[in-house]
């Protein structure tokens, strides 16, 4: 079998176990049984458990952004594309919190190099697509700027730490999808002002 | 707080994590946190993981055979009452997930206790509806037959059918149930085929 394909697999049977399980109460062991190969193959493709959550989040954010693509292709308006990344982004957190999740555990400090890349890569992704949306607002002078760049990195530094701040205050070990949705009216009630400021 | 309502909540939130997670999955530290205690106030309430299991396992055992009751109420044709138990099992199973598949199908961690619910659960199950067959021997409508052996037979074989389900990893998709439960009644279906009389009428 091509590398790739074996790869993909064991991307996939991880995606099942985090899921369900969360990453840290999955072993290696128990995904190279569903795939029914020896853990010796497992860490050949992925030496450790960091490696192959990397390659997860990776994986999740390319079908993810895919599949977000699409549906913004159709969609004109920049506020309302941005709407709809802003409630794409809610339901993959939704779907895949189990996997997500366990990124709590880490802090700047103690985090994996090879994790500190991937973040660095998906936040710039992430920066550039709204700087897109921007863009065109820009475009369509529906939007007076002057530095759109500057404007989607303000934009997205309130995401995050607007995220950070609503799980400071509401801990919990299973956050309900309410909690999520909560936080998306949040993002959008935020996005609608901000992009009023930015009309003319 | 009376020790009966503390020792209610720990139960809920321990069906809700082992059902998630299973039992090797599931620590008393993260049950304790659920119900925002110390370990050591819920090893008051539960000295130690096989005993809090075992107060889990009566509990869903008691809400089976007493939902089995309920359906057995009913008077249905006695074919309908094991297509309604295949849908009555998926119910628990979606209901507790991992649990329900542990509790059913492996050995947990052996306890004796557990052990013991385990078999007084089956027995129950086995004799509630051993008596519903005599019944429907006595009318004719069912051949003459040793009941309990029957009825053994039918829920041994339904349940090797669902062995699969925990060997893979959880959870399995909704397509799989459905295949699951349609061949399940399909054997009911069939063992009936043997069980039945020309007595039997069905309208």
């Amino acid at each position: 079998m091509a590398q790739d394909q074996k790869q993909e697999q064991i991307i996939e049977a991880a995606i099942k176990r985090f899921a369900h399980f969360g990453v840290g109460k999955t072993t290696m062991n128990e995904i190279a049984g569903d795939l029914s190969i020896s853990k010796a193959l497992l860490y050949y493709y992925f030496p450790d458990k960091n490696s192959l959550y990397a390659a997860v989040l990776l994986h999740i954010f390319k079908i993810t952004s895919e599949q977000t693509n699409q549906l913004l292709e159709k969609e004109q308006d920049p506020v309302k594309m941005m709407h709809i990344f802003l409630q794409r982004r809610t339901e993959y957190i939704i779907k895949y919190y189990n996997i997500v999740e366990f990124l709590k555990r880490f802090n700047q400090a103690n985090l994996p190099k090879n994790l500190q890349e991937l973040f660095s890569h998906l936040r710039q992704k992430e920066l550039n697509r709204i700087t897109a949306i921007i863009e065109k607002g820009r475009q369509q002078k529906v939007f007076q700027i002057k530095d759109v760049e500057k404007t989607a990195e303000l934009y997205h530094d309130f995401l995050e730490g607007y995220r950070t701040s609503f799980f400071s205050q509401h801990p919990s070990i299973f956050p309900e999808k309410e909690q999520f949705l909560a936080i998306l009216e949040k993002e959008k009630a935020f996005s609608e002002i901000f992009f009023k400021g930015l009309s003319s | 707080m009376s020790l009966v309502i503390k020792q209610e909540q720990i139960l809920d939130a321990a069906i809700r994590r082992l059902s998630h997670f299973g039992v090797n999955k599931t620590s008393l530290t993260e049950i304790a946190e659920d119900v925002h205690m110390t370990k050591q106030a819920l090893m008051y309430y539960y000295h130690d993981k096989q005993q809090l299991i075992a107060s889990v396992t009566a509990k869903i055992s008691g809400e089976y055979i007493e939902t089995l009751s309920g359906l057995l109420d009913k008077a249905l044709p006695v074919k309908e009452v094991f297509l309604s138990l295949i849908d009555m099992r998926r119910h628990f199973f979606s209901k507790y997930h991992l649990l329900f598949i542990q509790l059913s199908t492996t050995d947990l961690i052996g306890a004796a206790e557990i052990e013991q619910i385990r078999k007084e659960t089956k027995d129950a199950e086995a004799g509630l509806l051993a008596k519903q067959i005599e019944l429907f021997i006595g009318k004719g409508e069912i051949r003459p037959n040793n009941a309990l052996d029957t009825v053994t037979l039918i829920l041994d074989t339904i349940t090797s059918l669902a062995i699969f389900l925990g060997k893979q990893c959880p959870p399995p998709s909704q397509a799989e149930i459905d295949n699951l439960i349609q061949k399940q009644k399909a054997l009911v279906e069939l063992l009936f085929k043997g069980l039945e009389t020309d007595k039997i009428i069905y309208t």
